[in-house]
């Protein structure tokens, strides 16, 4: 099976499943998500006010800086609901994955490894921060990374995914899928991940 | 390394650039935080106003922190007409510089002045690179690193950066050789250190040159006493792929005997030509160029340069540059000179100049 590959509208790279829906390649990049907002003509309510929240559970790494600490790039905090919201408001198509969906990801891990060195994505100028990304091999974290939102068989928001220890420890399979509750507090071992329709999958299409 | 390796690796282009730079002040982009606040929004907004009134018409861009598009502002009317809905569109913004970096991607001769109460939050992705130094932060709250110079709220002081003389003008690149250049404006050109420095340059610079680089030399402009801030200029212009050959066996023969001033039998008139008579020599390796070109060797390759005036540093017309980097002279036989300090490439890289 081949894979197909889109940049999103920040530059960063997504995969396109079977189902013709593409997922993001790696957990939403703080850069990706500062990309995203600085498109947006009103970005309520993802302010820098709400952002240094985020960044007080889970401060920001400067580019190709990481070092031991790679979460540092992703962004974590969210709450659920903020997840959804954010998804949602980076335009048509964009919206959290479902957990089947990033179950897809994971089981293609190696033949995204595969079909990624095949795709010429530098012609159509990825950001910076996803070449750095993917040079260190940050991707696609589903093994290992952060406990992502993403959306139930019942339509209820889960989380699923393993957190890097360093930021949470755990001894969780990293493909199941648990219970997230809504709430205040800002878990900094929680993110999230886009996911794209393409227009013939969105609803109202005609196709 | 095997031999092709070694070309591949080391091949210098030909490059032949223009520049011309009208204005030896830098252009001034400004970009404003639009925090959550409303006193600390009047604050960076009576700040700019008192910088566009002591700096009028410096001001080319305005940008807001975080968000694409900019704004021209004039004076500080233009700003009063236009804050309110500034505040009113991007209060709280995330106060990022990717945008606006991502915008000024190629635009060398720009200075950024960041006003804002903290430091922007991708200011550390720019910790490095050609932004560097062209970035300033007039900012009150004293950061535990910026990244980027803070200037304070002091208007002169800022203007004082904005206004900066130029300290410095030089084109450099690795392995740069100069073969040709042209200075239209005033000031003169020499090459000092394996740059080719400016000086006495007024308000503008017209500069062509012809020279073998291992990438595009870049034209540097440092303003200010302390030299913090370096602008590199680009221009465009065709690069040439060296047509590199191999010298065949006769070719490397001959080439030798002339290094070491001995006979050589001339392929072209069959006679003994004593070095550094070469024009047969020449013409027997390359007939499309007629004596008075430079040809490079380096090993078994060699690169005719053709038939030029060039000033091909630091060469004259009885000179190469031998490969430990010394400046040979003939004198009735190669004899070394000085140690040049920046050859074109260290290595195995001779370079003849053939008397026309």
């Amino acid at each position: 099976m081949s894979f197909t590959f889109r940049l999103d509208g920040a530059g960063f790279p997504m995969a396109g499943l079977a189902s013709g829906t593409y997922i993001g390649l790696f957990p939403l990049a703080k850069s990706q998500l500062e990309s995203w907002v600085a498109g947006m003509e009103n970005p309520e309510p993802f302010g820098q006010t709400w952002y240094d929240e985020l960044l007080a559970v889970n401060p920001r790494a400067d580019l190709g800086r990481a070092g031991d600490e790679p979460w540092r790039c992703f962004v974590t905090g969210m709450r659920v609901d903020e997840a959804r919201a954010f998804a949602r408001s980076c335009g048509a198509g964009y919206r959290l994955p479902t957990v089947e969906e990033w179950r897809a990801l994971d089981r293609a891990g190696e033949r995204i490894r595969q079909a990624l060195a095949a795709w010429r994505w530098m012609e159509d100028r990825p950001s910076a921060w996803a070449v750095s990304l993917l040079e260190q091999g940050l991707y696609p974290l589903t093994w290992e990374g952060v406990l992502e939102v993403a959306v139930g068989g019942d339509r209820r928001l889960r989380g699923i995914g393993r957190p890097w220890t360093g930021l949470h420890p755990n001894l969780w399979r990293h493909d199941d899928d648990r219970e997230i509750f809504p709430g205040e507090e800002r878990f900094n071992y929680i993110g999230m991940r886009l996911a794209w329709d393409p227009p013939e999958r969105q609803p109202g299409s005609f196709q | 390394m095997s031999d092709s390796g070694f070309r591949e690796m080391t091949r210098p282009a030909r490059f032949h650039l223009k520049w011309r730079i009208s204005a030896l002040r830098p252009r001034v982009w400004v970009a404003l935080e639009v925090p959550a606040s409303e006193k600390v929004w009047a604050g960076h907004i009576r700040f700019l106003n008192d910088l566009l009134t002591t700096s009028p018409g410096r001001i080319e861009r305005l940008y807001i922190l975080g968000a694409c598009g900019h704004h021209q502002v004039a004076t500080a009317r233009c700003v009063d007409r236009q804050q309110a809905g500034w505040w009113q569109a991007h209060r709280d913004r995330i106060a990022t510089l990717h945008p606006i970096l991502q915008t000024g991607e190629g635009e060398e001769d720009v200075l950024l002045l960041v006003i804002a109460g903290r430091q922007p939050v991708d200011a550390g992705d720019w910790r490095s690179g050609r932004w560097r130094p062209r970035i300033a932060l007039v900012c009150d709250t004293a950061l535990d690193n910026p990244v980027f110079e803070r200037l304070g709220r002091d208007v002169a002081r800022v203007s004082q950066w904005l206004d900066a003389p130029l300290a410095g003008a030089w084109i450099e690149a690795a392995h740069m050789m100069p073969l040709a250049w042209k200075l239209d404006s005033p000031g003169e050109a020499a090459m000092v250190n394996g740059r080719l420095q400016l000086r006495n340059c007024r308000d503008h610079i017209e500069l062509s040159l012809d020279a073998l680089a291992a990438e595009p030399p870049l034209l540097h402009l440092r303003f200010g006493r302390t030299g913090e801030r370096a602008v590199a200029a680009c221009s465009d212009g065709p690069v040439l792929k060296p047509d590199w050959q191999r010298l065949n066996d006769s070719e490397r023969g001959l080439l030798a005997a002339l290094e070491n001033g001995r006979p050589h039998p001339c392929p072209h008139c069959g006679g003994d030509h004593p070095a550094p008579l070469l024009r047969c020599g020449l013409q027997w390796i390359e007939p499309r160029f007629a004596p008075g070109g430079c040809v490079i060797v380096r090993g078994s390759d060699f690169f005719l340069l053709g038939r030029s005036d060039y000033r091909a540093w630091p060469l004259t017309s009885r000179e190469i540059i031998a490969a430990d980097g010394r400046l040979w002279h003939f004198q009735a036989g190669w004899k070394p000179g000085r140690i040049i300090e920046e050859p074109l490439e260290r290595g195995d890289i001779r370079v003849f100049h053939f008397p026309s």
